[in-house]
């Protein structure tokens, strides 16, 4: 199937927004380009979940994330780690998304941000593609790891976007494993709790974020995205111990620290 | 999870900027890649200097670790020999920057007691020396790879907009330099005249990638600098192909003052090449 790329200026290109809302979209209006990509298949999903209840959130994540594995990660990555194809994919979908979304936009501004949101960490397709590759790569067996996996993305969601951003861990292997063993320690609730008692780290922080920290600032002393699960979990109670005391950390996951 | 900032280790590594061995070096390049349409084959080389790493390789205590970083890090175990690696292009793209490098990594605890090769530095503890699995016995230089297939060579890229306000325009994006013009007529008539103003353009566009080329590699308040002393791994598509073809005229030394003695060196071979392509696809109507 042909998927006319749009223009490079799109973005800007208020037509274009006028044109989804009145459903007038023309391929030979000047924000499209001239180029095309050709894809095998397109099934629609959802783009936003910026709104609803946590269950329909996890719900649209889920469908978004299963599909994407599904139908788009095996094209070049030159296709679907760029943003212009997946805005321009989502032209084509108008009346799907208009149903879906069509209430939520009353400006350009609006239509930027729930449709044409720039490809990185911040937008829900940019997670859920970087999910659907990492989840596929590691080639599970059964369907139901592969769910159980991408229950644990979703919800870790905060911390997910935190690693996605920088590229030390941004790798399959690590992201699935530290996920596996933090929810096998028993640590998910603690690692989205803010920090108590330290003024000294600034607003807002979080266990799971410090954790990242001191893995990003041991390596490559420790290799951290090489270990396996069992001595990952060694270095992330290592890592916390810093910021919590060893009874209370105890006290809250499958721990036997000594 | 490529490495190279110069962290103090509390143990030897091998590296070309690590003085723990007495002939410290591991080096490593990207030689080639082929295009295979639905992947790529990546060729590479290296040499590892130290006796007593290598061993350490051959007797599985150590195993070699490729990383590639694009938007992601993948990491390869090599297995031993190995000197190529195939990746589907599904999971890398070479539209950015893709930076390669070689680790060595223990399989299991190392002990550097029987290591002849380190600086005498470590002659009065080494004996107690011991790293456990995982621990990074070294790291290669980083090289850049790069894309040198048809797209990955062309310096110029041409297009065509007729919404353009202008009859040409120069635009330099981070892979080519990208002659704009507003009319088709303008690139395909081959007289002797609109040669000469084809080779015009050309020029400019030249001038104005070496005047970027140099304005971000030099240093505030000097006045020139040495390609030698570029780190070429750091410089975006279109700076490595200016980077590479002056290199190739024999030049080391840039400066502004010498922009219009370089854009005459390079240029002529860039033209012919250029205009030739374009006669070629006037006759072929295509």
């Amino acid at each position: 199937m042909e998927i006319r790329l749009l223009a490079d200026s799109y973005l800007k290109n208020e037509q274009l927004y006028l044109d989804f809302m009145n459903d007038s979209i023309e391929l030979d209006k000047d924000y499209f380009s001239e180029e095309s990509v050709f894809i095998e298949e397109s099934p629609d999903f959802p783009i936003y979940m910026g709104r609803g209840s946590e269950k329909e959130k996890s719900a649209s994540f889920t469908e978004a994330i299963n599909i994407i594995m599904n139908s788009y990660i095996e094209t070049p990555r030159e296709i679907h780690m760029n943003g212009r194809f997946w805005h321009s994919l989502m032209i084509t979908k108008r009346d799907y998304l208009f149903d879906l979304y069509g209430q939520l936009i009353t400006s350009h501004k609006d239509f930027i941000r729930i449709i044409m949101k720039p490809f990185d960490w911040e937008s829900y397709i940019y997670k859920c593609v970087l999910a659907a590759e990492y989840i596929y790569d590691t080639k599970l067996e059964s369907e139901e790891e592969k769910q159980y996996y991408i229950q644990l993305i979703i919800n870790n969601i905060d911390m997910y976007n935190y690693i996605i951003k920088y590229s030390i861990f941004r790798n399959s292997h690590f992201i699935l494993n530290f996920f596996r063993a933090v929810d096998e320690l028993g640590l998910t609730s603690l690692m989205k709790a803010k920090i108590k008692n330290r003024d000294d780290l600034g607003k807002d922080e979080r266990y799971g974020r410090r954790v990242f920290l001191e893995l990003n600032n041991n390596y490559p002393v420790i290799m951290a995205p090489f270990l396996q699960k069992d001595e990952l979990k060694k270095e992330i109670v290592k890592a916390l111990a810093n910021y919590i005391d060893h009874e209370t950390l105890n006290k809250i996951g499958n721990i036997k620290y000594n | 999870m490529i490495y190279n900032k110069d962290a103090a280790f509390s143990y030897p590594v091998l590296s070309d900027t690590n003085n723990s061995y007495t002939d410290s070096g591991f080096n490593f390049r990207v030689n080639n890649i082929v295009d295979k349409t639905t992947s790529y084959d990546i060729f590479f080389e290296y040499d590892i200097e130290s006796d007593f790493v290598r061993s350490l390789i051959d007797n599985n205590q150590a195993v070699l670790i490729l990383i590639i970083q694009s938007d992601d890090n993948s990491f390869f175990e090599l297995e031993k020999g190995q000197l190529y690696i195939n990746l589907s292009k599904s999971r890398v793209s070479f539209n950015d920057k893709v930076r390669a490098q070689l680790h060595i990594q223990s399989k299991q605890n190392i002990s550097f007691a029987h290591c002849e090769e380190l600086v005498s530095f470590y002659n009065v503890m080494k004996s107690q020396l011991r790293i456990p699995q995982y621990s990074l016995i070294g790291y290669s230089n980083v090289s850049t790879v790069r894309n040198t297939g048809k797209e990955g060579i062309a310096l110029f890229e041409k297009t065509i907009d007729s919404k353009m306000d202008f009859d040409f325009q120069i635009k330099l994006s981070n892979k080519t330099i990208v002659l704009k013009f507003k009319d088709e007529r303008h690139l395909l008539q081959s007289t002797a005249r609109s040669r000469n103003v084809m080779n015009i353009y050309l020029y400019n566009g030249l001038e104005r990638a070496l005047n970027q080329f140099i304005n971000e590699n030099i240093e505030d308040g000097e006045e020139g600098f040495f390609l030698e002393d570029l780190d070429d791994s750091s410089l975006n598509d279109l700076h490595y192909k200016l980077y590479q073809l002056l290199l190739k005229k024999g030049i080391n030394e840039i400066s502004y003052d010498s922009l219009d003695a370089l854009v005459q060196k390079v240029a002529p071979s860039i033209i012919e090449k250029f205009t030739h392509s374009i006669e070629r696809l006037n006759e072929n109507g295509n």
